[in-house]
């Protein structure tokens, strides 16, 4: 284990977060300084916040500077003292840093939260950020793209700290695209043979080149398609600021909103029709992106998760709408309105709630707590499915579904015709042994983690939660959706959680984001021994 | 005719025998003196002992004057090589044998153009081809292929209840590159024309390419919708082959296969066929998987007595069908009397192929059909036949014969009314029999 590597590649994590929070503090002090040139009272009054917002969020950036050099400098001190070269980065040095990189910037995301918090006395404690682990579970919500929120009252945060909110997703899901797509694969960690047809074998020094150009790809088309979405709410009649912010949770599949009633605040069909898609994207991975860029259509037209993905979409949205449509009665809104019934509201609120669930966004316009059952059922198995490997989506990946069902299916052939020899088929390939069985094992990881954690909230709540609450909290993590149902349902929030729960909950969203192993694998022994 | 044989195996012995009992100069070529001495004792050849890609062996074997050169060892790239070598030697004709079809199906390169070998022959596919024509039309009298399986010839009795009956040739929708060669009716063979009409009890000859064989099949046979369930015995190369042909024309077929590691690599490259690792024949395999029900039963393993008891086994316990494979040639004739109703042998097909490589005049009858009446032809279009150069439309040929395929170059197709013949063109005709005399006023004197 080459930690000093580990610890530089963490301060470089840390520089690139101490720009942005800092980037973000410069609007806090643009917001407070407009605010206390206002004519109103009321405005002048609301400037403290924002000021607040952007010491906050200053203090962050100041002590992620300071320690992201330290520790970078630290290392180089370090090496030379020790005459020693850097090293190349390692499976194991990888899939540290991967788990590291996630609690580092928990824990550094969370701090304007924690610092606004104190510092904001009444309104702090009227959202809910007064205390330390709301304001991280806040946080590790935002970074692993999950969507959960403690807080209760959003539309009276600062612009500030919504805007960091956001950003943690957008940056969230960006790192989880280079790292599942462009570095981990390189390096022979995690699910490459998932998504990537043509493998290239783990060469540590001819693929620098090929990781480099495909991460440079990814991020910029990543980019490129926020910008777009930006502009396109903006045409629907968002404001920039409200436009940029759910552009940031859009593609990400992260689900954060400025609104307490999320989209449904907007009551607009344009821009639910502008965020569906933008959501679907999400979900797509995004190696996907790289052919199309690199226009080999045939084998995005041919590529068997996307179709999987794309069938599943329409076939759940259509399911879910005859229900509404069946049950015939007027859906109730996030915002408390109530829409329809008829066959177009049906079919608006199931779209983008099928949509806004297994992309694992977590939007909401209906309240799908008030959906029939039968539509609920679909919705939760859409949380445990998620999006496409190599996607920002969450949840166990669409692929291992289709491997873990295949298999089941084949284990059913073989109990009355025990000889048969049928391979489990992705389009033309052949899924080999290795990957059925990990796709199976992190099946198995995830059923046990929802159910683990099923059984911890119903502990940590006691008498006044009832099962679908803790189910639903639990799967609802393991995906990174978001909401769950009961009392986590689509107008609620986390708030009402005890600590401990939140705590479980925090680590199934970075067990679920990191897809189990990476993270379990810091906590086996033969993973720190040298032998 | 002199004629070298590269390669003492299976295929080479075969070939002796064949060619020696037609009186033809040969000699044998193998590096195992034990092969050469059977060989020698039983029949009346030359052999000599020597590694066939060697240049001064095959020299000395005769190669520079030989006409037919045939390379047949058990290593394809030994047969490429010394085919090769033997036409530079000057060999007049060279054929060389390869077992893995990958050599002839190449879409990139000829190997054959590339290496100056007149022609490869993978005797495996080949019968392949046979095995999946057969299983594809049961209701068949006689079928025949050219062209490594382009186009297609049976002969099968029109359904009573065929959209066909009753309507002129000319009226029916049949697909493109198809065509009704000849007809039988109440025993007599002729050949129709555009206002004839199918009657029931009619037995049709039916050529078709590949692809369109079914659609037009259809018209004569509707046949029942049901998925015909195959059931094939053994997984080698020629399995794989036949699994691959039937593939997408409404086959149910289960592959058994013994070897585990063989199931395993079949069961990835065969898509829609079930591959199961146990053996057809076990009493419990069999009641379990209901073989007993199956429409045919093919039985494919390397050997010859497995598959004949297998075959045997299946018909009794009420296998609609059975069609084995022979590598003996000894076996065929008693085949179908102990319950077996088609087998097939790589080695007769091989036989056949050298055959009619010898045979490259002008004309020469490729088989007889409708007990004796008609002869399949094959002649070399020349100028100065009246079929030559003129569209078909425009030839009048019957109510003898009927062009059923022509080869361009390496194109061959069932030609319609607008194609025409060009000199140096193969023919296939179908005609009266022991008419072969006729054929030069028609199609020149080659």
């Amino acid at each position: 284990m080459n930690a000093s590597l580990v610890i530089a590649e963490l301060g470089r994590l840390l520089l690139l977060l101490s720009a942005l929070l800092f980037g973000v503090a410069l609007l806090g002090v643009w917001d407070g300084w407009q605010a206390s040139r206002a004519a109103e009272e009321a405005m002048r009054l609301a400037a403290r916040e924002h000021w607040l917002a952007a010491a906050a969020l200053g203090l962050a950036a100041g002590i992620a500077v300071v320690s992201g050099f330290a520790m970078r400098h630290g290392v180089a001190w370090f090496r030379r003292s020790r005459r020693r070269g850097a090293g190349p980065l390692g499976r194991r040095e990888a899939v540290l840093l991967v788990t590291c990189s996630w609690l580092v910037g928990g824990a550094l995301a969370a701090l304007p939260y924690i610092a606004w918090g104190q510092w904001g006395g009444p309104l702090g404690e009227e959202v809910g950020l007064h205390e330390i682990v709301p304001c991280l579970f806040e946080s590790i919500s935002g970074l692993t793209t999950c969507g959960a929120t403690i807080v209760t009252d959003i539309e009276k945060l600062p612009r500030a700290i919504l805007l960091w909110r956001s950003l943690t997703q957008w940056i969230g899901g960006l790192g989880v695209v280079l790292l599942f797509v462009a570095v981990l694969p390189s390096l022979g960690v995690g699910g490459k043979r998932l998504f990537m047809a043509e493998s290239t074998g783990p060469a540590p020094e001819g693929l620098r080149p090929h990781v480099r150009s495909t991460a440079r790809t990814l991020w910029g088309f990543y980019v490129a398609l926020t910008l777009l979405q930006t502009l396109l709410l903006m045409l629907c009649g968002m404001s920039f600021f409200e436009a940029i912010n759910h552009a940031f949770t859009t593609l990400s599949t992260g689900g954060f909103s400025t609104r307490n009633a999320s989209i449904a605040a907007f009551d607009s069909v344009a821009i639910e029709a502008v965020i569906v898609p933008f959501m679907v994207f999400g979900g797509v991975s995004f190696v996907v992106y790289d052919r199309l860029l690199k226009r080999r259509f045939d084998m995005v037209w041919r590529d068997p998760e996307l179709r999987l993905y794309l069938g599943l979409l329409v076939g759940a949205s259509l399911a879910i709408a005859a229900a509404l449509a069946i049950r015939d009665e007027p859906i109730l809104l996030v915002s408390g309105g109530e829409t329809g019934p008829g066959t177009f509201a049906s079919l608006r609120a199931a779209v983008f709630t099928a949509v806004s669930i297994m992309t694992t966004t977590g939007y909401c316009t209906a309240d799908f707590d008030h959906f029939p059952i039968p539509a609920i059922a679909v919705l939760l198995v859409l949380m445990f499915i998620g999006g496409c490997a190599g996607s920002t989506g969450s949840g166990v990946k669409v692929i291992r579904a289709w491997i873990g069902m295949r298999q089941v299916l084949g284990e059913v052939e073989r109990e009355f015709r025990p000889a048969v020899v049928r391979p489990i088929r992705l389009g033309k390939r052949i899924v080999d042994p290795i990957t059925v069985s990990a796709s199976m094992s992190l099946l198995v990881a995830a059923m046990l983690a929802v159910a683990v954690g099923t059984f911890l909230i119903f502990v940590f709540e006691g008498a006044d939660c009832d099962p679908a609450t803790a189910f639903s909290a639990a799967l609802s993590s393991m995906g990174n959706v978001g909401p769950g149902l009961g009392q986590v349902g689509a107008i609620e929030s986390y708030a009402a959680m005890s600590h401990p729960s939140q705590i479980v909950l925090m680590v199934l969203m970075i067990l679920g984001r990191l897809e189990f192993f990476a993270v379990l694998a810091i906590f086996s022994r033969s993973f720190w021994s040298r032998g | 005719m002199k004629i070298v044989i590269c390669g003492a195996g299976e295929i080479g012995t075969y070939a002796c025998e064949v060619l020696d009992r037609r009186g033809e100069s040969v000699t044998v070529v193998d590096q195992r003196p034990e092969r050469l001495r059977f060989l020698e004792e039983s029949l009346d050849i030359r052999t000599l002992e020597g590694n066939c890609g060697r240049a001064d062996v095959l020299a000395e074997a005769g190669c520079a004057t030989a006409g037919l050169v045939v390379v047949a060892t058990d290593n394809d790239e030994v047969n490429l090589l010394a085919g090769t070598i033997a036409k530079k030697l000057g060999a007049k004709q060279v054929v060389a044998r390869v077992h893995d079809f990958g050599y002839l199906e190449q879409e990139e390169i000829d190997y054959a153009e590339v290496l100056g070998i007149d022609e490869l022959i993978c005797p495996e596919y080949s019968t392949a081809i046979a095995i999946a024509q057969t299983l594809r039309n049961p209701a068949a009298t006689a079928l025949e292929s050219f062209a490594r399986g382009d186009v297609q010839m049976e002969q099968f009795e029109v359904d009573p209840a065929a959209e066909a009956i009753g309507k002129p040739l000319s009226a029916l929708p049949m697909p493109a590159g198809t065509r009704v060669a000849a007809l039988q009716r109440d025993g007599r063979a002729f050949m129709p024309d555009g206002s004839t009409a199918v009657q029931s009890g009619d037995s049709v000859f039916l050529v078709a390419s590949r692809d369109t064989l079914d659609q037009a099949r259809r018209l004569f046979r509707p046949g029942d919708l049901r998925r015909r369930r195959v059931v094939i015995m053994g997984g080698n190369a020629m399995a794989a082959w036949v699994c691959r042909l039937l593939e997408g024309s409404g086959f149910s077929i289960r592959l058994f296969e013994r070897d585990r590691a063989r199931a395993e690599r079949l069961a990835a490259e065969l898509e829609g066929v079930t591959v199961l690792n146990a053996d057809p024949i076990d009493a419990t395999v069999f009641s379990e998987e209901r073989i007993g029900d199956a429409d045919d039963f093919v039985a494919m393993v390397d050997d010859d007595e497995d598959n004949i008891i297998g075959g045997v086994l299946a018909r009794s316990r009420g296998v609609g069908r059975v069609v084995t494979l022979v590598q003996r040639a000894d076996y065929l004739d008693v085949l179908y009397d102990i319950g077996v109703d088609r087998a097939f042998s790589p080695k007769l097909v091989a036989a056949k192929q050298i055959e009619e490589l010898l045979d490259r005049g002008p004309m020469r009858t490729l088989s007889v059909l409708a007990r004796g009446q008609l002869d399949l032809y094959r002649v070399t279009a020349s100028a100065g036949g009246r079929a030559v150069g003129a569209r078909l439309r425009t030839v009048k040929l019957t109510p003898h014969w009927s062009v059923i395929a022509v080869q361009h170059g390496d194109e061959t197709i069932v030609p319609g009314a607008e194609d025409q013949i060009e000199p140096g063109d193969t023919v296939l005709v179908l005609g009266p029999h022991g008419r072969g005399e006729d054929l030069p006023e028609i199609f020149g004197a080659g």
